[in-house]
Parts: C-alpha cells; structure tokens; sequence
C-alpha cells in the first residue's frame, strides 16, 4: 500500500534544529546525529519573533562549529492572528448574490443556549465583492464571468489596500474555469496580492466551509509572508539551510509563503501530537494519549493502534471551520495562567480566562493580582517561582498567600491550602473531561491508553489526571515543556492531493481508481522531491471519503492502492457497523474524495534527554539517588519531601513519591503512591504502585 | 442508597459521563442520518431518562430545544403503555397527542437493561423529511385535520427481542413519499440508541450502578435547586403580555397567544387563560408543545439550567382546554413545533421583560419561514421535496445588538448549504444576502433577516410555505423600532404576488423558470435610536447594514 523510493542516498544528517514559536515563549532545541542535544533555549517571544529565531539558529552554528542542515519550524503566529483579526487586511470576491456568504455562516447560534454573545466574521462586509458569474452543479456554465465588472472589482481593492484576495464561487469544486480566470486577471493586475482560489484550497462542496478554509488559508499566507521575509533576510544561515515549517496535518513543508494551507493553524499542536506519538512508541505504546498544558491552555491529541486521530471537522473558533484533514486536536482553557474565581452561585471555577504571561500568575511579580494555577502550585509548595528562569522578581511566597487571601479570601470557608487543593482539583477534572470527550466520543477507554506529559504547566499535575482517568503510565519525555518544537524535529514532509470524485462506488470506472491515485501520487512525489530536503524515502498514504448515497456527512477510511471499488465497499460496510452497530443492506455507497499524502520520510534521531556535555555522566545507571534538597510540600498536612534534579537522575534509577523533579523547562510532581523510573531513553515513567 | 453521601468530584465525573451518553446520540444520529433536515438541519433530539418517574436525566445540548420537555412526556405515557419493555425492543410514536410535536417528528423509546432488570430509558426524535399526508414536507396549510397531515403512528412496538417488526415498517414505509431516505434515518435513530445503550452501560460498568443511581438523584435535586434560585431573583409579581400570529392559513385573522406569569418566591406559572380557541388551520398545539415552549424561553434567558428533570419542577404551565395552546385530536398541528413554540418564547419573553428587561432580548421572531418545494425533476423522473427552515434577526439586548441570521428559538438547526441544495433539488438561487435594513433601529440595532431568492431550473412543482410574522413584526423594547416584517413571494412569468394569507401558502404551482422570494424578519432594536454611539451608527452605514449612501445595489429586477 504505500511504495518506498529512494531518492538520496548517504543522506546527510548534522545538526537539526526543532523551532517552536508560541504565544508566550519561543522554544529551540538542536540535535546532532545522534539525538543529542547540542541546545536548547526558550525565551520570550516578543513582538519581533524573528529576532529570537535568529539568535538561536546563530548560537547553535556557533556552538556546534557547523551550521544546521535543516530548521523545523513550528508556530501559533498565525493562528494568534487570526483570533485576534490581526495581521491581514483581506477582500472576498464572490459569485452575485453571495457576497455575505462569511457573515451568513450555517445560522448557527453562539451557544445552543440563550440569544446573546457576538463574533466578528473574518472579512467585514464592505471588503466582500460580487461579480456576475454562474457555475451550475454539474459543472455547466449557467452565465459568462463578467471580466469588466472584476477589474474594478479589482481597482477597489487596490484602493482598499488589502494583502488578498479570496476568489469564491458557487460549484467551482466541479468547474473551476471561473475561479481560475478570476485568480489569472487578479494577478495580474494585484500582481503583489496573494490571491486564493477557493476550489484550489478545498475541491469540495458546501459554499460556507469552503470560503471559511480558503479565507484562512489567504490569512496564514498574510501573516507569514513577512514574517519569513524577515527571517531570511535577518538570519544570513536560513539562506542556506532548509526552512521547513509545520503544518496542523503532522507534516513539514518547505516554508513558501505562497502554498501554506490552512492546517498551518494547528501547527504548535500538531507538532507537540507528533512527538507524542514517537516518544509512546519509543516506550512500546501503541496508544497513547498526548498532552500539552502551557500558560493558558491544554491541549490533547490521541494515537490509537500507533496511528494519530484526524479530523476534517476543525473548528478554529466559533464560525471558522477548516475543511483540510488535521490531527485531531482538542483544546481548552486550562493552563497555568487559567484564573481561579468564584461564580454566581458561590462555585469555585477555574479558567479559561487567563492571566497569560504578562501579568501573569501573582506568584511571577509582574502585578499579576488574580489566583492563578500556578499561584495554587506555588501556595502548595510545588512550585517555588525564584526557580523559574525569566523572571526578574518574583513574588515572595508571603505575598503571594496575602493577596490570594484578599483576592478570594474566605468566600468558600476554606482555609488557604485546602483552597489552592481545590483549584487543582477543578483543572483535574477539566482537563480529564476533555480527555474523556476525545476518546469517548469514539469509543476508545482512556484506560487502555499511556499519558504522553508535554507542556510546561503539565508535568504537575499530570499523575493527579492519570489517577483520574484510571491511565496506568505518564511518560515524561526529556523535554516537556519544549515538546512542539522536539515533535518539528521528528516530523516528516508532507505533502497532500485531494480530488472531488463524487460518485457511487459500484459505476466507479475500472481503472478511474488508479488512475486517481496514480496521478495524486505523482503530484504529491514530485512537491516533496522539488523541497530538495534531505529524506531517506517516500511514503504514500491514500484515504476514501464515503458516505451512504443521500447521507451528507463523510466518514473518512484508509485504503490501500489498488483496492477494488468491492473491497472498498465491505471495507466501508464494516467499519460504518462497527462503529453504529447497522449495515444498510443495498443502500448505494458513495465515493465523495480521494486524498493521497506523500511523505518524505527524513531521519530523526530519537531525541535524547542528557547533554553530552553534562557533568552527572550520562547514562551511567545509578540505582539509588540522594534528593539534591528537600522542601515543604502540602499534601493534607506539610510534609518535608525530597526534590531531584532531572539532570542528575541516571538511566535506570527509580524514586518514590512523594516528591518533585526540577528541570530546565518544567516541574515534575510524583504523588504518594506512585514511583517515577528513568528509562533507556530518557524519559522518566510514573507509575502507580501496585500497577 | 442515596444517603451515601458522594463526593463532589464523583458527582461532577458522573454528571459528564450522563451527559456523554446523549451527547454521543446525537452525535451519531447527526452523523449517519440521510435527510439534510436532520444531519445538517440538526433538528433532532436524545435523551436518557429515569426508569421509576420518566423524568430527564440529560438531554443533548445540541438536540433542538423544542424537544425539552416533550420529550419525557411521551417516555412517560409509552412507559404506561408498555409496562414491560424488554432489553431489546424499541417502542415507534410520532402522535402529537402522545409525543408533543408534529407529526414529522419520529421518535423511538428503549429500555435498558441490567442485570435483568430495567434501568433507564434512552429516546431520540428526528424531523422527517416526509410523513406522507396531503401536502409533501408535511406542512399543509389546508389541514383541519390532523389525519390530512399524515401518518399518525400512536406508540407500537417496532423492534422486538432485537427484530424489527417488518410488517409494521413496511406499512411505515409505504405511506411516506421518500421511503428510501426515511429508511436511513429510521436506521440513524435506532443507531443513536445503540450508541447510546453502550454508553450508558459503559458508564454503569465504571461507576457501578448504586453511584450512578445517587448522582442522579443529587443531580436532579441541583438542577431543582438552581431554577429556584434564578425564580427567586426575580422580582415577585403578576406579568402579562399578548402577541399574534397573522392567521392561521385558513382563517385570515390574528391568532393571540396571551400569558400571565406569576412569581411567588422561588416558583413561577405560566396561565395562557386569554388564549383563543383551537383555530381551523394547522396552527394548534398540543399542551405538550406549549409547556416545552415555556422551558424553552426560561432556558434562553438562563443558559446554564440543567436540562433535567429536576429543572421543570417549580415551574408550573396552564392553558384553557380546549385552545390552540391545547388542542385535542382531531386538530392539525403541523405548525405547533416552529411559529407557535417561538410564539410562546416571544411572550413567555415580553412578560419576563417587565420582571428582568436586562435579561430579556427585544422582540425575536417567531416565523420558521419553512418553505418546501415538490415535484418530479424531469431529469430523472425522480420525485423529490426539498425543504428548508429559514432563521431571522434576534431582538437586541440592553448592552448588545442583536445577532443576524439565526435560527427560531425553539431550534438550533444550521441552514442546508445552497451547493448541495442544488446538487439535490431543480433550483437555482439567486440571491442568499443578510437583508440590508431589516434590524429594528434603537440604542442597540436588531439582528437582520436574510433575503433570499431562487428560480425553479426544470418542469413544474408546488411549494408550500409556513412562516409568520408578516403582519406583526418583532417589536422593539425600551423605546427601540421593530425589525423588519416577513416578505414571501411568489413570482410566475415575471409577475410578483404576495399570497393571500401573507405568510402561509399551500401547494401553489410554479413552473420552470419561476422564482421564490423569501425576506426573513429582523429582530427588535432596544432603547432610543438617538441615543445609539455615533461611531456604531456609521460603521453599520459603512458595513452595508442600514440603508446609506453606501449601501450596496441588488442584482436589479424584483428585490
């Protein structure tokens, strides 16, 4: 099912470097050959990201004495943006009388519940245009373009001064001749604008969802045009190193500004999901359940049977679909910013709202002045804020608890630890709830599954949330809370072709299969071979999407190349069965897409968590271990628990909760009852006793 | 077993795994049924509900409200009916006197069993496309009686010891028109209960059955709880408010809908004493209907109600028997579950405004603008009905304006995308617009209409059309302009015509190359115009929403 060819041989594999940009801080991490790590930085992301890229990518070539041999790029840059309607100033041109098609959305409400609540559509109205033209839905041309009306379309715009352009037509997915010589004279005279045509970025039907893809995708390009300017133009050595960016499918691709898609907004997401999916199967799990808590949210991502869960129903924001396969993400408001108050009815709540970085939990001192999570951690004892590198003056613990008093004082009748406890208890059971909604909802048991700890917030309160879900094993990786720009290391390109077939299975022609495949495989082979990457070889994937002739949803299925529309068919009768428990004997079944994803498969090193340059010895196993100090933690009462160093742990050493883990980027907490093993590769496993 | 005291974080997992249970429902129905109606329209509904009393545990929040509390009605009289429901059967009803709603809306009961015993019933309800009657789509203005409206399927047995009953679907099957299409959503609904009996199981599996069978007895307990703390804000007192509906498709005269709310303390009734009689056409409610539409507005204004059982208790529903708020067979109903369930939230809404009119939205449509188009498309002697819901303008708040475009309050349905529309269906649109202008004026604007138009492509058809609000358009609040009044067209050889009863029509005949205008309401504004920010004011000048000198031409001819 999926072809190996070699296209370069001795590939040669130096230094890597795995970039995440965020909205907080910007991580790097290097690796030689060998998956050791050269460097690692994070700091702030400011409002010139570049400059922090720049000065990573400068300190590794200094450091390493060679410069890298690719950068693998991952970043919330865009999508940041685009929540925040910043950063592109773009126009729709539509087919006449459907210029509203953005604002008019599917008619859906806000909340299921109650009339208020507002949202901004991603292009206000006077920026959407009509022209005359009709496409029919078979592809017939109902009325001719009107070219006239389109160039003063196109002068609008100019005067408008907007970065792009949107070509959106009714039915371009079966005939695109409009969109196509719409994009042809939009070019031509806006020959600076980015121009998206709709059916190129989505050859599917269902108007709203297609302009919403096509809007986005215009929007990355917007936002990432300049900023990958600037980042070649600053750093002199991203001109001679492949600059590959990733995207919210799993895959990199060389960073053009011009042929970015829309799954570029789960990019930070999908990269933490990928090395989620390598770190489980480093440890031998086949499942596992990826989490990424940071500042001001949680992040998850499953791998079932060794393959990550995608979707093609992402919603970035209310009323802003994505239509291109992604890695099922789910994200909510729980981080280590996530604000504690109490509601209306005298609960305690916890998030979304957060205090972000800037300013922060009350703990950090930069005027913070609301209960955070982080201040709950801190108040306990998890976390002392003198111990996080960046912050120039943090807040003495006394302070902290005396504004936490204030702030939500006594409205509970609890004292301050049991209130800081409870805070903690609440981002459990939000955060497990999430968990369970993903792997729930498709009939997957949490409990089958390993718990893969990413994020700088998480790995303290990731054995609590494992405890919740009944998960047996977290794994904390080497670099928790650099695990987006360590999942850019151990990604592949990927490069995707996607053709509306739009038929029943049974008149599919004989060879029209193939003859599908062949060409998206010859497409998609020759975008990765043009990346000039080096890769070991390709691999090809190949996915139906089918439905019951007459059902309007999709149910997405891998296929093999070469099946026969019969054993697509059973295949699809099983699976639809398993999953709702009936066979809807001879009802036709329909072929709507095909898509093909090539990828380029390029050699990762397992990405390792000891510095070569490290004075403990690496991996040199040392069965017993002597805490480096030892702090007052509240677990009902104050109790005196041991804190390691994560770079003096050994290979094969093991210590019991409770007791805390302090690293570069992040804090491990072990509970009572559980024990924490440092394994072959470099990640420490928790562990329940007993199981 | 309840005084074992649970823990509070028990509760809460508890409380999310019932409410993954129907969550999951309606996911699967929505995702395998075949009627855009239902998968994209959503109009659909699940429930898990209470073996010993009926009453609701969860309920989806995304099925449509108007199935809220009618939904354990009929799980309560079908519980009667069929006292001993084995694990593997599945009890079929769509009679409105039974169930609530119309008669397009099918809806299946189980038990589930454990340990050889009954625990829980799960149900779902779903809008079908067809019940067969006298006029496609099921909404017949010309009814005045429900056996005209289709067909009546009082609560049977339709699967027994897991075998669907053949016979009984065959009868099903043959007097709907699109037999082929409602097979796959009868499936998708016996879907939803498989998935949902999983579920459930699943989770009394994990958290043993005694559990579960405390948390929702707590659960109930704060759901009560809760709406008695939000009666008790507000202030105690006698509220009345009237609005109509233009006619009722037979009988060209105003309908009024009258309420009396009273709140006592943490207990609020609702008395529509004052309503009129039963009416001729198919504007009648069961009381079903109408009590689901007081729970529907008290839910709108707060959101966070549980949608339990235990939410319903302190609140008490009357209407005089008979009336069009209560009517009995043989009385057509097919209009019970949009205009006059919306109708009830708009007074339900007035008459809560002069207790809280910082909660309350201004005037909000209550016209479903459904508009259904039948024949046999010549191109491939195919008979079809294509069907569609059309939303409007919400009313504006005392701190926003009113959102654009939404759907009836008593549903949440997403509009049919037009490119499958005509994939599916002869027709052509024209014009899918927001309607420029149609928000109520005032401190804070109401929500516009959509303005849409589409000609038929091939041979000939009848449409049918049931909307409302053409005669009395959403009103303003707090010295706000009401919005924009229903506008539906019919337009043969190039000549426009308003129908006779405005807003209803029934099966007119249009022939290729005819169009259909329909211009959704827009909702109330709030508050003086002249006291709206200046800046506002000209950005909806600037964005095209009031009319302005740059408000942007139409495609010219009939607009």
């Amino acid at each position: 099912m999926s072809g190996l060819v070699a296209v370069a041989e001795g590939v040669h594999v130096g230094i890597q470097i795995g970039i995440d940009v965020g909205g907080t801080f910007t991580d790097a991490v290097a690796v030689d050959a060998n998956g050791n790590v050269v460097h690692r930085s994070k700091v702030p992301t400011t409002s010139k990201p570049e400059v922090a890229v720049e000065d990573s990518v400068a300190r590794i070539k200094g450091q390493a004495g060679v410069a890298a041999s690719v950068v693998a790029h991952g970043t919330t840059l865009a999508t940041n943006a685009l929540l925040e309607r910043r950063g592109a100033r773009i126009a729709v041109i539509a087919t006449q009388g459907f210029r509203d098609v953005l604002s008019l959305g599917r008619r859906v409400r806000p909340n299921y519940w109650g009339l208020g609540g507002s949202w901004v559509p991603l292009v206000p109205r006077r920026l959407c245009f009509e022209v005359p033209e009709r496409i029919g839905p078979d592809g017939n041309v109902v009325r001719a373009l009107d070219e006239d009306v389109l160039a003063s379309i196109a002068d609008r715009i100019r005067d408008e001064d907007c970065d792009a352009v949107v070509v959106m037509f009714l039915h371009s997915y079966v005939n695109d001749v409009h969109e196509q010589r719409a994009t042809a004279v939009l070019k031509e005279r806006l020959p600076d604008r980015i121009v998206v045509a709709s059916a190129d970025v989505l050859p599917e039907p269902r108007e709203f969802e297609r302009a919403s893809t096509a809007t986005v995708t215009a929007w990355i390009r917007c936002v990432m045009r300049p900023y990958l300017e600037k980042l070649r133009q600053g750093a002199s050595l991203l001109s001679e190193t492949p600059l590959l960016l990733m995207q919210g499918d799993g895959g990199l691709r060389i960073a053009d500004s011009e042929r970015l898609s829309a799954a570029l907004v789960l990019s930070g997401p999908a990269a933490a999901a990928k090395a989620g999916h390598k770190i489980g199967r480093g440890c031998g799990f086949g499942n596992v359940i990826t989490c990424d808590m940071g500042g001001t949210s949680f992040d998850v991502s499953v791998v079932l049977s060794d393959e990550l869960l995608y979707t093609s129903d992402y919603y970035l924001d209310f009323n802003i679909p994505i239509r291109t396969p992604v890695i099922d993400v789910r994200t909510i408001g729980a981080g280590g910013g996530s604000i504690a108050y109490i509601d209306q009815r005298g609960l305690l709540q916890v998030g979304p709202k957060s205090a972000g970085s800037t300013p922060g939990p009350i703990c950090y001192g930069r005027g913070g002045s609301e209960v955070t999570v982080t201040d709950a951690d801190a108040l306990l004892g998890r976390l002392v804020p003198s111990r996080i590198p960046g912050l120039e003056e943090p807040l003495p613990i006394e302070k902290t608890r005396l504004i936490t008093k204030r702030v939500l004082g006594d409205a509970l009748g609890l004292g301050l630890e049991e209130l800081a406890q409870s805070i903690l208890s609440i981002v459990t059971e939000k955060t497990a709830s999430a968990v369970r909604q993903l792997t729930l909802e498709r009939g997957m048991d949490p409990r089958d599954f390993a718990l893969i700890a990413g994020g700088g917030a998480g790995p303290l309160h990731y054995a609590e949330l494992a405890e919740e879900l009944g998960i047996p094993t977290v794994v904390v990786p080497p670099h928790p809370g650099m695990l987006s720009a360590v999942g850019c290391l151990q990604s592949d390109l990927r490069y995707e072709s996607a053709t509306n077939v739009d038929v029943d299975l049974e008149y599919l022609g004989e060879t029209q299969l193939d003859d599908i495949l062949d060409r998206q495989r010859r497409e998609t082979g020759t975008m990765i071979e043009r990346s000039t990457v080096p890769i070991a070889h390709v691999e090809w994937e190949h996915h139906a999407e089918l439905s019951y002739d007459g059902q309007t949803h999709r149910f997405r299925m891998r296929i093999a190349a070469g099946a026969s529309p019969a054993e697509i068919y059973e295949g699809f009768l099983k699976r639809y069965s398993e999953r709702y428990g009936v066979r809807l004997e001879g009802t036709a079944v329909h072929l709507l897409t095909m898509r093909t994803a090539a990828f380029g498969i390029r050699s990762h090193p397992e990405v390792l968590g000891v510095a070569p340059d490290s004075s403990t010895g690496s991996h040199a196993a040392e069965r017993s271990l002597d805490p480096e100090s030892a702090r007052f933690l509240w677990l009902d009462e104050w109790i005196k628990c041991p804190v390691f160093q994560r770079a003096s742990i050994g290979l094969g050493s093991q210590l019991d909760g409770p007791a805390l883990v302090e690293q570069y980027d992040s804090t491990v907490y072990v509970p009572i009852g559980w024990q924490a093993f440092a394994d072959d590769h470099g990640n420490l496993l928790l562990t329940r006793e007993g199981t | 077993m309840t005084d074992e005291a649970l823990d509070p974080v028990t509760l809460s997992v508890v409380d999310h795994a019932l409410q993954q249970v129907v969550s999951e429902m309606d996911l699967a129905l929505e995702r395998t049924a075949f009627s855009p109606v239902i998968s994209q329209g959503q109009d659909r509904s699940s429930g898990l509900y209470d073996h010993a009393t009926a009453e609701t545990i969860s309920q989806g929040e995304s099925g449509i409200p108007v199935f809220v509390t009618s939904m354990q009605d009929m799980v309560g009289q079908c519980k009667e009916q069929f006292p001993d429901l084995g694990p593997n059967d599945v009890v079929v009803v769509n009679d409105p006197f039974t169930a609530g709603t119309h008669l397009m809306d099918l809806r299946l009961m189980k038990a589930v069993w454990r340990d050889g015993a009954p625990v829980a019933f799960l149900a779902n309800a779903a809008h079908w496309a067809d019940m067969g009657g006298m006029s496609p789509g099921g909404y017949c203005l010309s009814a005045t009686e429900i056996t005209q409206e289709g067909l009546r399927i009082p609560p049977v047995v339709l699967v027994r010891d897991g075998r669907v009953d053949e016979g009984l679907l065959d009868l099903i099957l043959a007097n709907v028109r699109l037999p082929d299409l409602s097979y796959g959503d009868l499936m998708a609904q016996i879907s939803s209960l498989n998935v949902g009996e999983t579920r459930l199981q699943w989770t009394l599996d994990r958290y043993g059955t005694i559990t579960v069978a405390s948390a929702v007895t707590e659960l109930r307990n704060r759901a009560e709880g809760m709406m008695r703390r939000y009666i008790e804000e507000l202030p105690d007192g006698v509220y009345e408010y009237e609005n109509y509906l233009d006619n009722d498709g037979l009988v060209d005269e105003p309908v009024c809908a009258r309420v009396r709310i009273t709140i006592r303390g943490d207990e609020l009734d609702a008395d529509f004493s004052g309503s009129d009689p039963p009416v001729t056409g198919p504007l009648n409610a069961s009381f079903a209907n109408t009590r689901g539409g007081v729970f529907i507005a008290l839910k709108h204004v707060f959101p966070d109600l549980s949608l339990n059982g235990g939410s319903f208790k302190p609140v008490t529903v009357s209407a005089p028997r008979p009336s069009f708020l209560n009517a009995e067979y043989p009385k057509p109903v097919s209009g019970c579950s949009g205009e006059v369930s919306a109708l009830i939230v708009n007074v339900v809404f007035g008459a809560l405004a002069q207790a809280a009119p910082d909660r309350v939205p201004s005037g909000t449509f209550y016209s479903m603008g459904a508009f259904t188009i039948s024949g046999v498309d010549p191109k491939n002697d195919r008979q079809y009905v294509m069907f569609s819901f059309n939303g409007g303008g919400y009313g504006a708040q005392c701190d926003q304006d009113g959102l654009s475009h939404m759907p009836g309050t008593p549903g949440v349905g997403t509009v049919t995308p037009v490119e499958i529309f005509e994939r599916s269906f002869p027709v052509l649109f024209d014009r899918y617009s927001l309607r420029d202008g149609s928000g109520g004026d005032g401190t804070y604007r109401g929500g516009l209409g959509a303005d849409i138009s589409l000609t038929l492509q091939r041979g000939e058809a009848v449409v049918g059309f049931l909307g409302d609000n053409g005669r009395f358009p959403p009103l303003g609040a707090a010295g706000g302009l009401s919005g924009a009044p229903t506008e539906f067209l019919l337009v043969r050889d190039g000549v426009a015509e308003v129908p006779p009863m405005v807003t209803k029509v029934d099966r007119s005949p249009i022939q290729a190359g005819d169009r259909l205008i329909l211009r959704t309401p827009g909702g109330g504004g709030w508050g003086l115009p002249e006291q709206r920010d200046p800046s506002q004011r000209a950005e909806d000048v600037a964005e095209g929403l009031v009319p302005g000198p740059a408000s942007v031409a139409g495609d010219g001819g009939l607009r």
